[in-house]
């Protein structure tokens, strides 16, 4: 029978087997599973009075730091820091991003009377990339270019608001290695409020 | 996840008959298991704890520990079952899961996916398999790392497009497209080393 390369590679490879497995490696796991799943009756209860201590805590110095700070002036949140607010890498976060870039360029260039904002924004820097790719690694690329963000951290966020729809947790680890990876920046500033929205 | 022949088994086997309705018996056993169920949990661990060590130790080569990998896998996994909230992706889950935990140790080590040395081998034996095993291991470590991770999702384990996008965090395009570089890469790195002509023997095809 003719093979095509692929499953002739594929069967090679099922092949590979791993070493014998460690005998104590199922009951590592099944134990693990006994701790946490199985004792249902006291972890709700842990976890309320865990978040009822934290809450006082945050409340108390929230109120010691409004009392010293009583006449800051109010946060400003800009169009990155509302992102959140829509899943990551999307057409609005796309759009607040580049809308607020192409603002700031705007504004550059009127102060200083320079060319309009089409070639402050050098086409090579937003065109397509040679080869076709996906639509959203285009829009990654387009918005990397235009907030003059890494490709890398946007990417990371992608993923992480995708897997958010699997498991939260996981998807806060995600966001917590891109803070570790690429800790300023408008990707950055979008995890961190994913965290927060996370945790709530 | 696609049906196997190990859940057709599973299937038959269940005494119960519970699970003999359902076309996915990972989702039921994992909805089960959140309850607390410890066989549902051990059920799945046997049908898919063999399938993510053999997936990792075809990621790291023999310079991992597939045990170790492995048990850091379904450590997580334990500790956010309650918070999975599509018991039915439990396959992409644990396999997003593994890939996340075999970058994270490489990152660590320093050394990279590679799969440095021909891992140990069932199945055919003798020089001309070795040489074959050998000439295909150097070429799926020459992928890229996330070529060479849809590649085996698809092909290897067997997940779907859907399910191997989920499980690499990309858009189903996106992994089609990396699915289809692997192909093409792996079709120039074995052009002119005796692969990819007609094979002497069929190969066991594992659900598309």
């Amino acid at each position: 029978m003719t093979l095509d390369l692929v499953d002739r590679v594929a069967a090679v490879l099922r092949e590979t087997a791993p070493p014998v497995e460690g005998e104590s490696l199922r009951p590592a796991i099944l134990e693990a599973f006994d701790r946490e799943l199985r004792a249902p009756a006291r972890r709700p209860a842990l976890r309320w009075s865990v978040a009822a201590a934290f809450a006082a805590a945050v409340a108390a110095s929230w109120l010691v730091v409004a009392a010293r700070f009583e006449s800051a002036p109010p946060i400003v949140r800009t169009p990155v820091a509302l992102a959140p607010a829509v899943p990551a890498v999307d057409r609005a976060f796309q759009e607040a991003l580049v809308k607020a870039r192409i603002a700031a360029l705007r504004e550059t260039v009127a102060s200083v009377g320079r060319e309009p904002v089409e070639r402050v924004v050098p086409p090579a820097t937003v065109a397509p990339p040679a080869r076709p790719v996906a639509a959203e690694s285009l829009a990654i690329r387009k918005v990397a270019a235009a907030a003059d963000e890494p490709v890398g951290a946007l990417y990371r966020l992608a993923s992480a608001r995708r897997f958010e729809s699997l498991d939260r947790e996981g998807a806060a680890e995600r966001y917590r290695e891109l803070l570790q990876d690429y800790p300023d920046g408008s990707a950055a500033e979008v995890a961190r409020a994913r965290l927060r929205d996370l945790s709530r | 996840m696609p049906a196997s022949r190990d859940g057709e088994l599973a299937l038959r086997a269940d005494p119960d008959g519970e699970l003999a309705s359902r076309a996915d018996p990972d989702g039921e056993l994992a909805s089960r298991a959140q309850l607390g169920d410890r066989e549902a949990f051990e059920r799945l661990v046997e049908r898919l704890l063999p399938r993510v060590r053999a997936f990792l130790h075809r990621l790291s080569g023999s310079r991992g520990s597939p045990d170790d990998l492995a048990q850091e896998t379904f450590l997580v996994a334990v500790r956010r079952l309650r918070d999975l909230r599509e018991p039915e992706r439990v396959a992409s889950w644990i396999f997003g899961i593994a890939l996340h935990v075999h970058r994270e140790s490489a990152r660590r080590t320093r050394r990279g996916a590679e799969l440095a040395d021909v891992p140990a081998a069932v199945g055919r034996t003798g020089a001309e398999a070795d040489e074959e095993r050998a000439i295909v291991n150097d070429a799926v470590a020459r992928l890229a790392d996330r070529l060479r991770e849809a590649f085996l999702l698809r092909h290897v384990e067997g997940l779907s497009p859907a399910e191997a996008s989920l499980a690499l965090g990309v858009p189903e395009g996106t992994l089609r497209r990396w699915d289809f570089e692997a192909r093409e890469r792996l079709r120039e790195i074995l052009k002119g080393r005796g692969i990819g002509g007609p094979a002497t023997r069929p190969a066991t095809r594992i659900a598309p």
